[in-house]
Formats: structure tokens, sequence, C-alpha cells
């Protein structure tokens, strides 16, 4: 169970760090685009596409099983927050249970979209030049893939006494005590 | 069954999962998706899920959300923002409550390169609550002043709940971001007002510093204000003159961030690679909820609920002055137990015909939620920004002093609603220039 966790942190960090790298691009073509139109009145072509399409993309859906293992998914706590220990284990498996079966559900519809996408080889057009964009759509069932996955794994743990491998930020955790001065919100 | 009940037992049973901690963006899928599989059948069911979130995610105006949230990670990471407090403190000390006052200013000064008000509470709390304490500030009001001028960092732009308000009202964001400005200064300037008056009243309060520092000492702390005054030059100005959009701003202020930190000596790569990892982990949860209530309006479209709900808003005929009070009342209860962006989103789908309806400025209306929904970041039972404070000061303060200290705060944000609700202009007098 341990080693699964591990493998799971490791995969999941690793999608993360694709959207990472796609964060960085975003902001250095964005700025080069900038940069370039207001300088040389020639503007980076395609920038809006390749930003909207392809980094977009990836920094909304790879880093979803990471969320989830630092616990950052938005929830309602009000009646949760007042449950002893033993029913939030109980309650919590049932949240990451629902969850699961949801995120679990969208990777088939998600799929599909994305081998339809592959077989035609889906590309935009914008001043007669290409862009491939059928790769993006495999970013979908791949990130809800892996954090179906760290719900599964969590509702294992909350209902078992396993040791967790995960590394993951304990769905009980006390918001008080465990706030995290960094930890941003909106 | 009539597709009005549909779509209210629809929403009973995300009443439901919501209570029972699933989390807010799955809810609202499943919720969606079920309700519409009932409606219209299978296939245009999975068809809808399987191509809305692509398209919806894959938008350019989306991208300032990473973008900012980046721009303001960095500043935080690399400490940036340190010299703003002490700018204010050592030009401000002597006013009554003058360091209280100072964290204020701070504070509206942070709150200019982030979107965020916890980033902005937890920047400013580790810095001003201990100066305060040390000067024998009392402890509801040192605390409570932090947690209510973070609620500054969603008004004054860089603001993300305007962002993504933007596109789901269709309105357009650079004039969110202007009315934004006015709600965020009248804000802060009641704050200040109403620390003064009662550090005046009640000097035990907050001991006068009798003495300020040289006139050297002040400059210098002014002169380290520089990467904020850098980046609001580059960021606002930018924009100001068109150089760029509203939208490609963010990316501008990130990179800018980035390479003023490095000019500092400030930024780590282990402070850039935090910087990216809380930008994803915000931006991929915020992505969650919007997929979902955006299927969630669509739902409610199909099965005529948002309608049937807003009719019988409508219905009421309430003027202007009682639908605007009955609508803070219901932000005012949501916020007190739901995270911002939740309650924004959760609403918007049922509340955008009763606004046109009701010929409400959308502009004027964004800003008024967004203070709305800020509110609920200060108030009991789930006050995030008063976690985040808890988080600074540890055991020395309790929770219900920090809650007691902002009590004059929430006083001060009641003026500021009624000034907004009375005297639109505040929200709506720089917008219009842009037109």
């Amino acid at each position: 169970m341990q080693a699964i966790g591990r493998v799971l942190n490791w995969i999941s960090h690793g999608a993360a760090l694709v959207g990472a790298v796609a964060v960085v691009l975003m902001m250095l073509q964005i700025v080069l685009d900038v940069f370039m139109r207001n300088i040389f009145q020639t503007p980076l072509p395609m920038t809006t596409t390749v930003v909207a399409k392809w980094y977009m993309v990836a920094c909304a859906f790879l880093p979803l099983a990471m969320s989830e293992i630092v616990n950052r998914h938005i929830a309602v706590e009000v009646v949760f927050s007042g449950l002893s220990r033993r029913r939030k284990r109980l309650v919590g498996g049932f949240a990451c249970l629902v969850a699961f079966a949801v995120a679990a559900a969208m990777v088939r519809p998600f799929w599909f979209e994305a081998v339809k996408k592959f077989e035609v080889g889906a590309f935009l057009v914008e001043n007669g030049r290409q862009l491939p964009v059928w790769q993006t759509y495999f970013f979908l069932p791949i990130g809800f893939a892996l954090f179906a996955a760290v719900l599964l794994y969590r509702v294992v743990l909350l209902w078992t006494n396993a040791q967790s491998g995960l590394g993951e930020t304990p769905i009980d955790a006390d918001p008080q005590r465990d706030a995290d001065p960094a930890a941003e919100g909106v | 069954m009539a597709s009005e009940y549909v779509g209210l037992i629809g929403l009973g049973i995300l009443v439901f999962l919501l209570l029972a901690r699933v989390p807010i963006g799955l809810s609202l899928v499943l919720v969606s998706f079920g309700g519409i599989y009932a409606l219209i059948g299978a296939r245009p069911a999975w068809g809808m899920l399987a191509s809305m979130p692509y398209d919806f995610t894959s938008k350019w105006t989306l991208s300032s959300v990473p973008m900012f949230l980046l721009m303001g990670f960095v500043c935080y990471h690399a400490g940036l923002t340190r010299g703003l407090f002490d700018a204010a403190r050592s030009w401000l000390a002597r006013l009554p409550g003058g360091l209280a006052v100072a964290s204020v200013c701070g504070s509206a000064g942070f709150a200019a390169v982030t979107g965020s008000s916890i980033a902005c509470c937890a920047a400013m709390g580790r810095i001003a609550i201990p100066e305060m304490m040390r000067a024998r500030y009392d402890p509801a009001l040192a605390t409570g002043a932090i947690a209510a001028a973070g609620t500054l960092g969603a008004l004054i732009p860089p603001s993300i709940l305007l962002i993504l308000f933007g596109v789901f009202a269709e309105a357009p964001i650079s004039k969110l971001f202007i009315g934004g400005i006015g709600a965020g200064v009248v804000t802060a300037l009641l704050y200040i007002g109403m620390i003064m008056i009662r550090a005046s009243l009640n000097p035990a309060l907050a001991p006068r510093l009798d003495t300020l520092p040289p006139m050297s000492e002040r400059l210098r702390h002014l002169r380290e204000t520089w990467p904020v005054m850098a980046l609001l030059v580059v960021v606002i100005g930018g924009m100001f003159v068109g150089l760029f959009t509203a939208t490609e701003a963010g990316a501008v202020g990130a990179l800018a961030a980035i390479v003023i930190a490095l000019a500092k000596g400030s930024l780590t790569l282990g402070g850039v690679w935090e910087s990216l990892k809380e930008t994803l982990i915000t931006t991929s949860s915020l992505f969650v909820i919007a997929i979902g209530a955006n299927l969630l309006t669509r739902f409610l479209a199909l099965s005529g609920a948002g309608d049937f709900i807003a009719d019988g808003i409508i219905s009421i005929q309430a003027d202007r002055l009682t639908l605007l009070i009955g609508v803070s009342l219901m932000y005012l209860v949501l916020g007190m137990f739901l995270d911002p962006l939740g309650a924004m989103l959760l609403t918007l789908p049922v509340m955008l015909p009763v606004l046109d309806q009701a010929n409400i400025d959308i502009i004027w209306f964004g800003v008024f939620l967004a203070k709305f929904l800020e509110i609920g970041m200060i108030t009991p039972p789930i006050g995030l920004n008063v976690f985040v404070i808890k988080g600074v000061v540890g055991d020395k303060v309790p929770l219900t002093t920090i809650f007691r200290g902002i009590g004059w705060f929430l006083a001060a944000d009641f003026v500021a609603v009624v000034l907004f609700i009375a005297f639109p202009e505040i929200i709506t007098w720089l917008p219009q220039f842009m037109d």
C-alpha cells in the first residue's frame, strides 16, 4: 500500500511538473508577443491559440492529483469540521468515494474525445499556419485518472488502518491549527 | 415530472453533497450531469461532459488567472512587499493607531500585486502583527486590522474573483478591475478612519509612538518600496498606455516580479518552485469548480429552475433597494459558510437573470459581490483570513480575540456597503472613462 502511494505521489508531481513548464512557457510567450508587437509591429504567430489550447489546458488539468494530495480542492467544511475524528473518517471516506466515482466516470468521455481528436489529427488554422491540438485533449483523461486514483487511495486510507505512502495532507486536518500562511485563496 | 422540479431536486441533492464534504467542483458536475441526463437523455449529457471542460478552459481570457496568481506568489516568496509596511510605519507611526493604519496601507499596496486576500493577509500578518504586539497594541486591534485589511487583496486589482466574475457574466475584466479600485480605496479609508477614531478615544488600545525616525531613515524606507512601485508602474502603466491588455498584464507582471526578485537576489530556486506549485494548485482547484458551475448553468437553463427561482424573486417586484438588501443578506450568510469562489459560482447562474431584469449595472454588481464575498472571509464560523492570522500568532492570541477585533472592521464594512448602494459612482465613476 505504501509503495502504491509513493508511486502515485511521484506520477502526480511529474504531471504537475509538466503543468509548471506550461505556466513558464505561457508567461514567456505572452511577454515575447507583447514585446514583438510593440517594438517590431510583428506579433508572435498563434500566441493566443497556443496559450489557450496548450498551456491553459495543461496547467488546469495536469495538477489535479497534486492538488488533491495537499487537500486543496475546495469543499464545504461547516458540518464536517464539527464531527468527531471517527465520524470524520467515515464521512470523509464517503465524500472521497463519491468524488472518486465522479472523477473516474469523467475519464471515459474525455478519453474517447481525445482518441477521436487523435484519429482526425485535430489542428487549428490561423493566418495560413497550422497548430496541432489533438495532443492536448489527452491532458484531461490523464489529469482526471490521476485525480481519481488519489481519491480512491484516500478512501482506503480513511476506511482501513493502512499506512500511507502518498505524503498527503489528511482531510481531517484542523484548519485553525494547520492554516498555512502561504496557502492561496481568492 | 415538470422540468423545473428536476432542477429543484438537483439543487437539493447538491446541498446534501456539499454538506457531506464532497469537493464543490465534483458535486456540481455530478448533479448537473445527472440533471441533464434526466432532462434530455444520455447522448447529449455525455456529449456535453466530453467537450465542455476543454472548451471552457481553453480560453485566452482565462490565462490571466494563473499569470496573476504567479505574480502574487513570486512577490510573496521573494519578500518583495516587505518594505511596504516599513515605509508606511515610518511615515504614519505618530498618527493615533499609527501601526494599525500603516498595516492597512501596507495591505492596500500588497493588494495591488496579488489577487488573493489570504496571501495579502499572510504576508502582512507576519511582518506587522509582531511589530504591533511589541508596541503593546491591543491584540484584538492588531490581529483584526490585518485580517480585515487582507480583504483588500480581492478588491484592489488584480483580483481573481473579478476575473472569474467577468468571464461568467461576460463583463469586461478591465472595467471590473478599475471599478475595484474605488471600492478598495473607500474600504481602506473607512478602516483607517475607524482605527484613528478608536485610538484617539481610547489611547490604551494603541499606545502612541512619540518619535518618528529621522527623515533620512524615512526616505530610505520609502526607497525600499521600489519593487512594488516598479511592478505597479509596469503593470498599471503598461495597461493604461495600451502596451498590453488586462489579460496580458498578468504575464508581464509575473515576469517583471521574477526579474525584480532576481535583481534583489531574493528569489531562490525553491521559491520559484513553491510559487509555481501554489499557482498550479490554485488554478486546478479553481477550474474544477468553474467547470462544474458552467455545467450547472446549462442544467438550470435546461430545467428552467434558474428562471423559476429568478422569476420568483422578480415577481416579488421588490424595488432596487429591497432587492439589494435581500441579495446582500444572502451573500452575507453564504459567505459565512462557503469559500468565496464557491459561493459566487454557485449563485451566479440564478443571480445573473435577476440582475438583467432589475437593470442593475453588471460592473457595479461584480465589485459589490466581491466585497460581500470578502466580508465572508472574516466572519465566523469559517473566516479563512482569521485562520491564517491564527496560524501566524499561534497560541499568543485566542481565536475569540481575533473575531472580537474584527467586529469594528465589520462595522466599517457595513458603512462601505451602504455607501456603495447609496453612491454607486464610487464603483462606476472610474470605469466610465474607459468607454
